[in-house]
């Protein structure tokens, strides 16, 4: 009989869809060594009678799995952490995978369920730059204004830029105490009709590269992905200001985090899937999320400016356009 | 143990409920005291195996709803429960799956 210790148990199962080999972690209650032993044959069950004394008290099960492969995890050593990476996986294929493994170097006797998984399919979506064509993005903008804050925030726009080579989120204080004189709502559409739809989304993911930020008393804005409603998928006008949503869709990035580096990554939450529909033209929006989306206000100072530019699709380097990733796979697979 | 030539009629097995204990072992028919839980009062050995049985049993709550998934359609069909599939694959997974 094993010690607790000999034996490991896997407690979480997480893949990104989003990686070009597909990865998938797990974690354990034990550090342990792990393989992941895949088969794309169906794991066939044996369900057998137990007998004990002469009657049948139960059934018990043998499971065959044939065919097998092996990929050993990639962290060295015993860890809580396994990642496994299936560079020859294709899309839309199904694999059925059990972890098996060692203890300190001894072959250890337990073994992780059988799991299946369908690698979906994953688009990648760009907005057409300019405007006239099918898809486009722009920032809106109301500015100058000289309103209070609740009639700021539910104000109408004066402005889009669907050329522009940024797209921005931006709150500017007036000179005069509790007035503000400058807001910056951003929407990008999407053709998601090569997607049929049949599909299901399964996961998402918006990627925006900063082009620089400003944050001028310390209020640490965040930026987040809404849902919007513009009038028109090819060009963006100033009153699609108040049509974005209020409930972000995906994490909140902080000031901070919200790097200069590579694209920053904002994962679509399991309700905010919802609000994308393949088969069809969708939109969505960025909005600062900390103080514009959840109405409250920041202090109030002269001047006080806080604002993300980021690049849009019409940016002088085409590595630097925002795109939407999309893993999807058929309904019932 | 006494082995019998042949086992009583229910009716009399019945009647020995909570005494003796009849049953066959090996198609032979044995008739033996009623067992009775030995309480914690066991051999070195069996203890040794109890602290795997309640690392295993404590495992379940801890495991996320696509691992429990996982253990309940392994289980289905049987008339073991997901959780029970759970304690088997921690404890000796080598009877069930390819080592």
């Amino acid at each position: 009989m094993p010690a607790p210790l000999d034996c490991f148990a896997v407690l979480t199962i997480s893949y990104n869809y989003f990686a070009t080999n597909f990865p998938i972690t797990i974690t354990t209650n034990n550090p342990c060594h792990l393989w992941l032993r895949w088969s794309v044959t169906v794991p066939q069950k044996h369900i057998n009678p137990i007998i004990v004394r002469g009657a049948p008290i139960g059934t018990y099960i043998d499971q065959c799995f044939v065919a097998f492969h092996d990929i050993e995890q990639s962290e060295p050593g015993d860890r809580w952490t396994h990642t496994f990476y299936s560079p020859a996986w294709p899309a839309c294929q199904r694999r059925w995978f059990y972890f098996h493994g060692t203890v300190g170097g001894i072959v250890s006797p337990s073994a992780s369920p059988i799991f299946t998984k369908h690698r979906p399919w994953t688009t990648t979506h760009y907005s057409d730059i300019n405007t006239g064509a099918t898809t486009c993005d722009a920032t809106i903008t109301n500015s100058p204004c000289w309103l209070l804050w609740p009639d700021f925030i539910t104000s109408t726009g004066t402005g889009s830029y669907p050329t522009a080579a940024t797209l921005s989120i931006m709150l500017y204080a007036h000179t005069t105490p509790d007035r503000w004189r400058g807001l910056r709502r951003s929407i990008m559409t999407f053709d998601l009709t090569d997607i049929p739809g049949t599909h299901k989304v399964l996961a998402a993911a918006f990627y925006l590269k900063l082009a620089s930020k400003r944050d001028t008393h310390g209020d640490k804005p965040h930026i987040a992905v809404f849902a919007a409603t513009p009038g028109a998928m090819n060009n963006i006008v100033p009153a699609d200001l108040t049509n974005i949503g209020a409930t972000p869709l995906t994490n909140q990035i902080g000031y901070d985090a919200f790097g200069a580096g590579p694209h920053n990554e904002f994962l679509f939450s399991i309700p905010g899937l919802a609000a994308l529909k393949p088969g069809r033209l969708n939109a969505i929006a960025i909005r600062e999320s900390k103080f514009d989306a959840t109405g409250i206000s920041p202090p109030w100072v002269s001047s006080k400016q806080m604002y993300f530019i980021t690049y849009s699709v019409d940016a002088p380097s085409s590595t630097y356009r925002p795109y939407l990733k999309v893993a999807h796979a058929p309904l019932g697979v | 143990m006494a082995i019998l030539k042949a086992l009583p009629s229910l009716a009399i097995i019945s009647g020995y409920k909570g005494t003796l204990d009849f049953y066959y072992t090996m198609g032979i028919p044995v008739c033996r005291s009623w067992p009775r839980s030995p309480g914690s009062d066991r051999a070195v050995a069996v203890k040794e195996q109890w602290p795997v049985f309640t690392a295993a049993a404590r495992l379940w709550p801890l495991l996320s709803e696509e691992v429990q998934d996982a253990y309940n359609a392994m289980a289905s069909g049987s008339t073991l429960s997901g959780r029970d599939m759970a304690s088997k694959m921690y404890i000796n997974a080598s009877k069930i799956l390819p080592y």
